[in-house]
């Protein structure tokens, strides 16, 4: 493939930086850097990167305010790295608008997969074509609202098949509790989560995942769902 | 002293106003024909008041009648016989009687109050010094001290202080002592205590100070006042006992929360300057790592192993920076429901790279509810316990997972067929920076945090955890309960 995908490295640790750069090279991308928030801003106008690898401790702004800002005008995909194990600053980071994260400290091949995850994404909502999720014998047609599992068509109720819909939209992706039950239940979402965690449960039991050794459905504690892929 | 002790005998004390009498008849009889007999009476109510304010109240009354009797006898016409020819002296006889009676006894009166207030005076006096003595002491050890030699200087008698607890005490007379709340002994007939008295006063809920007062002197016995003196005794001692301890709590109080801030702010900076260059390593060995075919083998086992090790220290940076959060007390429980299976199931996977060959198997004991937890807390739980675990067995090891619940709890339990706790370990690994005295293979890697974090969060969320081994299979279980919520009243 002759176009490398762009990546726009925002960190304001050299050494970091270097690694990132060297390990994206690597990995046949085409890593482009920042070192705070202004600079981050004027590349991603001048480059238009196809994905951000943002860290949240920038000397210049907060993090989650060049999410907020950044979700105004583009879609671009953001990786957010974090040095505090925070589920909350995960979770508010997602709600923000990132569209994943990484705790330091982590490996190469970690930021690899979430990276892949991201651009497919992306690619995904871009070009509107994905009518279909296949994953380990789980098989769901969007288009037609059937959902097989090893070829059988399993029954769901709306609200255990608009989880799974949401999850598998997202395939790879963690999506918050709040996001969920935003998809699902529309802006009268309760606090309350656990109506999310009994029909997560169903939905479990239906799609014969268990909990406790998922092959679907990721429990990420504190966070959110994720759908395995 | 002699005089005040001869002047206590009745016997004493009346002969004493006969003699005033006396005193006051030799001193009229060289005036008797040169001053006129109705004046000398004033003499006479001069000794009876005399009399009144050494002797008490009988002696003045004696005295006011021997005086009437006297000025008769010497001093009325004829002399020396109780007649008299003059009708008014029936006159004098009664205000003089009357006079000395009125003055007498209102004098009397007024000695006692003076004597008693006298008393008091001095008590006060005392119980000053002993409050002010007490309170330049420094420490319930020189409190003590000073109480003995000062109580015992003042009731000339042997002091022997006892501290108890109320719970613990066995010796019969400090519990009755205690119990009663009075002074026990000295009128008390008890069997096997011939002199001492027992004087109890609280310090706190259970912890007594008790004096136990041995008199040198003969007579072995204390006056009612004496011994309400040495309650008031006890009693300043034990509250001076309990401010000193009060002091001293909160002295040690706030050196011990001044280290424990101080270390969690060096713990929770440390490690997160450590993150920084850890996430720098960890990038380029891994970088370095893909070009494993253009190194020579031994390059690659050397990097191999750096890794490994690196994990390590990633695992102990990230585990002190939990304990410090923890330990800070300010951990913040962010709690949602969750199903624990699928808090286990994420702890699973995220062991999954370290487990090797080992087998995770679980077992449910029926439908288990939602539990109200931090899920990313639990989830560290659950990992440290299966890491545990881990390295505690074989590669081909077996760790069981099983799940129930009560009324109250759900409890899960993880057991492993490793090589167990040594009896008496139970308890102390949970304990920071111990690992069990088996874990010397460095190997093993335990951090001796792992379980210590494991306690907090349990803790934190109202449960408990255990640790045993199993018996008679070999390995070692943990156990822990999170309380189920409390059923909505809605």
């Amino acid at each position: 493939m002759n176009n490398k995908a762009k990546i726009l490295i925002i960190e304001d640790e050299l050494e970091i930086r270097k690694f990132l750069l060297m390990t994206l090279r690597a990995n046949d991308y085409n890593p482009i850097e920042a070192k705070n928030g202004r600079e981050a801003i004027s590349q991603i106008i001048g480059n238009n990167p196809d994905l951000i690898i943002l860290d949240l401790g920038l000397p210049d702004k907060d993090g989650q305010e060049i999410i907020i800002e950044l979700r105004e005008w583009c879609k671009i995909p953001i990786i957010v790295l974090s040095a505090r194990d925070s589920e909350q600053e995960k979770v508010k980071a997602l709600e923000n608008g990132a569209d994943d994260y990484l705790t330091k400290p982590f490996s190469a091949a970690e930021l690899m997969a979430r990276i892949k995850v991201a651009l497919r994404n992306s690619a995904k909502q871009n070009s509107n074509v994905s009518h279909l999720y296949k994953f380990n014998g789980l098989e769901i047609d969007f288009a037609a609202r059937l959902v097989k599992l090893e070829g059988k068509e399993i029954k769901l109720t709306p609200i255990e098949y608009k989880l799974l819909t949401t999850l598998a939209h997202n395939a790879g992706k963690v999506i918050t509790h709040t996001q969920l039950m935003n998809a699902v239940w529309g802006k009268r979402a309760n606090d309350d989560n656990s109506y999310l965690r009994i029909h997560t449960q169903h939905l479990r039991e239906k799609l014969n995942d268990d909990p406790m050794n998922p092959k679907f459905i990721i429990t990420i504690p504190s966070v959110g769902y994720k759908i395995a892929y | 002293m002699q005089v005040q002790t001869l002047l206590k005998s009745n016997f004493a004390r009346f002969a004493t106003a006969f003699g005033i009498v006396g005193i006051c008849t030799i001193i009229c009889l060289p005036l008797r024909d040169k001053v006129a007999a109705s004046s000398l009476p004033m003499i006479y109510i001069i000794g009876v008041v005399i009399a009144a304010s050494k002797l008490g109240i009988g002696p003045s009354i004696f005295s006011s009648i021997l005086s009437v009797i006297a000025f008769n006898y010497y001093f009325t016409q004829p002399y020396h016989s109780l007649d008299f020819y003059d009708n008014s002296y029936y006159f004098t006889f009664g205000v003089m009687f009357i006079t000395s009676l009125l003055v007498g006894s209102m004098t009397a009166q007024m000695s006692k109050l003076l004597d008693i207030s006298r008393k008091e005076e001095k008590e006060t006096h005392i119980l000053y010094d002993f409050a002010l003595g007490l309170s330049t002491q420094n420490n319930p050890q020189k409190m003590m001290e000073f109480a003995r030699d000062f109580i015992g200087n003042f009731f000339d008698a042997q002091i022997i202080f006892h501290l108890k607890n109320k719970k613990n005490t066995t010796e019969k007379l400090i519990l009755l002592a205690i119990n009663s709340n009075e002074a026990i002994g000295n009128s008390c007939k008890i069997e096997g205590n011939n002199s001492s008295l027992y004087v109890s006063a609280k310090i706190d809920n259970n912890d007594f100070v008790i004096l136990q007062t041995i008199p040198n002197f003969k007579n072995n016995k204390f006056t009612r006042s004496q011994i309400i003196l040495q309650q008031t005794f006890v009693s300043l001692l034990s509250s001076a006992l309990k401010s000193a301890k009060a002091t001293e709590d909160a002295a040690r109080n706030k050196i011990e929360s001044e280290n424990e801030k101080l270390r969690n702010v060096l713990l929770s900076s440390l490690s997160h300057d450590l993150r920084t260059p850890l996430t720098i390593m960890n990038g380029k060995i891994s970088n370095l790592l893909k070009y494993r075919k253009s190194l020579p083998r031994d390059g690659v086992n050397e990097l191999t192993s750096l890794w490994h090790q690196l994990q390590k220290l990633q695992n102990f940076v990230a585990n002190l920076l939990r304990m410090a959060s923890i330990s800070s007390g300010n951990l913040k429980l962010n709690t949602e429901y969750y199903t624990i299976a699928e808090i286990i199931g994420a702890a699973i996977l995220r062991i999954e790279d370290t487990k090797g060959n080992r087998k995770i198997l679980n077992s449910i004991d029926g439908q288990i509810p939602l539990v109200n937890v931090d899920g990313a807390l639990i989830e560290q739980v659950v990992l440290n316990l299966l890491d545990n675990a881990i390295s505690h067995t074989n590669d081909d090891g077996i760790i069981k997972i099983e799940l129930c619940h009560n009324s109250r709890n759900i409890v899960i339990c993880i057991k492993d067929d490793g090589n167990g706790i040594e009896d008496g370990q139970e308890k102390l690994i949970f304990e920071r920076f111990k690992t069990t005295s088996s874990n010397h293979d460095s190997q093993k890697g335990g951090t001796g945090l792992g379980l210590a974090i494991c306690k907090g969060i349990i803790e934190a969320h109202g449960g408990t955890i255990i640790a045993k081994s199993n018996s008679p299979q070999k390995g070692a279980s943990f156990e822990f309960t999170l309380p189920l919520p409390k059923v909505k009243n809605e």
